[in-house]
């Protein structure tokens, strides 16, 4: 015979589980290495063409970066699409357009950021990046898994720590050129982190089929 | 005095009760997706899917989307039933209450 304590817990079961089945992963791990991967291969070029530019060192910064970014992400969509089809979701699930709406205005305030702040130097412009892409991530993490969270927390904390000293060190002359700066500064944050992220979160097979 | 004989007797066991919720989330279910979600082991999901299954409270559709894939959904007797129990447990919650 069910008590009212029992039919509570029941209750919280059921909750808990439709909680965790309505979490959106938003980056999916095979991107998250392609991104990663690419991001360490532009900070490496970035700082071995900066010590070959080194009179100038003078060295695009957003153009490869956004090149990465529309790889990734072009990848990213069609992985997603490809996990919707498989569990017979439409792509454009209630889980996606949540996290896009969580997602999107952090996105597009780094983005405007960059537009803005182009004169101030390319480490701020990515660093604003590392930041804003964590608060992005962060925005989600209401119906996201917890290591999407965690890689929120990561860049949030990264981007600030970043910020702060950047500030601190404003009036000091740069140890390196700015724009090899920049890219090594994505390298180790867009790039580490999203390996570590995808080396984390790798599906893994669990026994056999029915 | 509630009648707690009213509960669904197929629902009310943990594993179970699992299993509906989930498929009460999104239109279907692969196997192994719901194992990964319930971590139960193969023999254990499959005996009370086809107990479900049984009662009418759940469909498998077996189907070939690059490789053999079964998959399950709520029937419309089953999402009722789900309901109903819902419904049910909040009246023994409400019924508990001084």
């Amino acid at each position: 015979m069910p008590t009212s304590t029992q039919a509570e817990e029941n209750l919280r079961v059921i909750r808990s589980l439709m909680e965790k089945a309505t979490i959106y992963r938003a980056i999916s791990a095979p991107a998250a290495l392609l991104g990663g991967t690419l991001a360490v291969a532009v900070a490496a070029a970035a700082w071995w063409l900066g010590g070959r530019a080194a009179p100038t060192g003078e060295l695009p910064f957003v153009a490869p970066w956004l090149v990465v970014l529309a790889v990734t992400s072009a990848v990213n969509l069609w992985l997603l699409r490809r996990n919707a089809h498989r569990r017979g979701e439409p792509f454009a699930s209630p889980g996606m357009r949540l996290a896009l709406r969580a997602m999107l205005p952090a996105l597009l305030a780094g983005g405007l950021c960059t537009t803005i702040s182009a004169h101030c130097g390319w480490p701020l412009i990515a660093s604003l990046w590392v930041l804003f892409y964590g608060v992005s991530l962060l925005a989600a993490s209401h119906f996201a898994p917890r290591s999407l969270c965690w890689l929120g927390r990561v860049f949030f904390l990264a981007g600030s720590i970043l910020l702060v000293l950047l500030a601190f060190r404003a009036d000091a002359p740069p140890p390196i050129y700015p724009a090899v700066m920049a890219h090594l500064i994505m390298g180790a944050t867009f790039g580490i982190f999203h390996l570590v992220y995808a080396a984390c979160t790798w599906p893994r097979r669990i026994g056999g089929g029915a | 005095m509630f009648d707690f004989e009213k509960i669904d007797k197929v629902i009310h066991e943990k594993a179970r009760l699992g299993i509906m919720t989930l498929l009460a989330t999104r239109a279907s279910w692969s196997f192994q997706d719901l194992k990964a979600q319930l971590e139960m082991s193969d023999g254990n999901l499959v005996t009370h899917l086809r107990t479900l299954h049984d009662h009418g409270y759940v469909a498998v559709t077996k189907e070939i989307i690059d490789r053999p894939q079964t998959s399950y959904s709520l029937t419309t007797k089953g999402r009722g039933a789900f309901q109903e129990y819902l419904t049910i447990l909040e009246q023994i919650i409400k019924a508990g209450r001084p």
